[in-house]
């Protein structure tokens, strides 16, 4: 998955990146892998993966194979792949995942359904 | 048949001997054809039609970026292969076909191996690289009828099809919406988290302000404005050493 590039731009073709300074509203598809640095109002979709940074707050419900958790996400998560919940990590919502890993100092606030195969790791 | 166009600017002394080199090796590798040169009472337009009229297969296209820009809207429905010789500043388009400058491009040009690239399009204007809008406020995106985007800050704004960010074959533009952040020494600003948003269509705003859209250095068109991706519009010959797939 790409990550930011000391400059603050991205190095792939095709992921989006919400860049801490712009607010994104409404229902979101992304192609690629999707980072979210600032603000996510609607729905967000991808079949790839999604990276929540520590500053970012996402008021959504979330669609997409692995996502990795750092801000506040408010919303529902149904994931193909895995959760990880960093310390810094605020989740108001119902998760659907098959692989659950939570950092101590994270929040969960919400009812979890592992599907086949789950692993949950803390 | 081939047509070559030389740039206004290129048709100078500055560049005759090196134009006088090309004329050479394209007469070498018998692809030589007609050479019309820009002027004040000759336009580009006015040349591609003509060369469209009498045939020509493939128009060549003799200087720096500012050619291939001006030249799109009309080459762009045309069914005619697109070649270039770069010459004079400013030269990345070619760069990133794996074109080089000069006489070297002419052998890119006698071997021939064409690429299908896409095209952007700015309300009924064509470009082939990337649109650039300066520092505004409020500008609002609303890309692919589904999802808006609002600059929190004054920020830049990058439409590309073809840079190192942007593939010309991938069947979409990227809008990269880039911060204004505090100016440094010199008056010089600095950049930082830069948003990217690949998109098919994308409509721009700016409130009550009308923002210039830039390519090339010139204001082709002000918001609003719809831009959208033409995939697969643009018949060009490249280098093997193109910067995409």
């Amino acid at each position: 998955m790409a990550m930011f590039k000391s400059d603050g731009s991205t190095g792939k073709q095709g992921d989006t990146v919400i860049g801490a300074a712009v607010k994104v509203e409404g229902n979101f598809v992304g192609e690629g892998n999707v980072i979210v640095e600032g603000q996510l109002q609607g729905t967000l979709k991808t079949k790839h993966n999604v990276i929540i940074g520590s500053g970012a707050i996402v008021k959504a419900n979330v669609e997409a194979q692995d996502v990795h958790l750092a801000g506040e996400l408010h919303g529902n998560v149904k994931i193909s792949g895995k959760l990880t919940l960093t310390a810094t990590a605020k989740l108001s919502g119902n998760i659907e995942t098959s692989s659950l890993t939570v950092e101590e100092g994270a929040t969960l606030n919400g009812k979890c359904v592992m599907t086949a195969g789950a692993k949950i790791e803390a | 048949m081939y047509t070559y166009i030389v740039e206004a600017g290129i048709n100078s002394k500055k560049y005759e001997n090196e134009l006088a080199r090309i004329e050479s090796r394209l007469i070498e590798l018998e692809i030589s054809g007609r050479i019309e040169k820009l002027t004040i009472l000759k336009s580009l337009k006015e040349i591609i039609n003509d060369a469209l009229r009498n045939h020509s297969e493939t128009v060549v296209l003799i200087g720096s970026d500012k050619i291939i820009n001006d030249a799109m809207s009309t080459l762009a429905d045309a069914d005619v292969m697109i070649g270039i010789i770069p010459i004079g500043e400013k030269n990345t388009i070619a760069t990133a076909l794996g074109i080089p400058n000069g006489t070297a491009a002419c052998d890119i040009l006698s071997a021939r191996i064409t690429a299908t690239l896409d095209l952007g399009k700015v309300n009924n204007r064509y470009f082939l690289s990337k649109l650039y809008i300066p520092s505004g406020s409020n500008v609002t995106l609303e890309c692919d009828n589904k999802f808006q985007v609002s600059a929190l800050t004054p920020s830049t704004i990058d439409i590309t099809n073809f840079s190192e960010e942007s593939n010309p074959r991938d069947g979409h533009l990227d809008v990269i919406v880039r911060p204004e952040a505090q100016k440094r020494f010199f008056g010089r600003s600095s950049y930082s988290n830069a948003s990217v948003f690949p998109f098919k269509k994308l409509t721009i705003r700016s409130g009550s302000d009308s923002l210039p859209i830039m390519s090339d250095g010139e204001t082709i068109i002000k918001t609003p404005a719809t831009v959208e991706i033409v995939p697969k519009k643009l018949k060009i010959i490249v280098g093997k050493h193109r910067k995409f797939a």
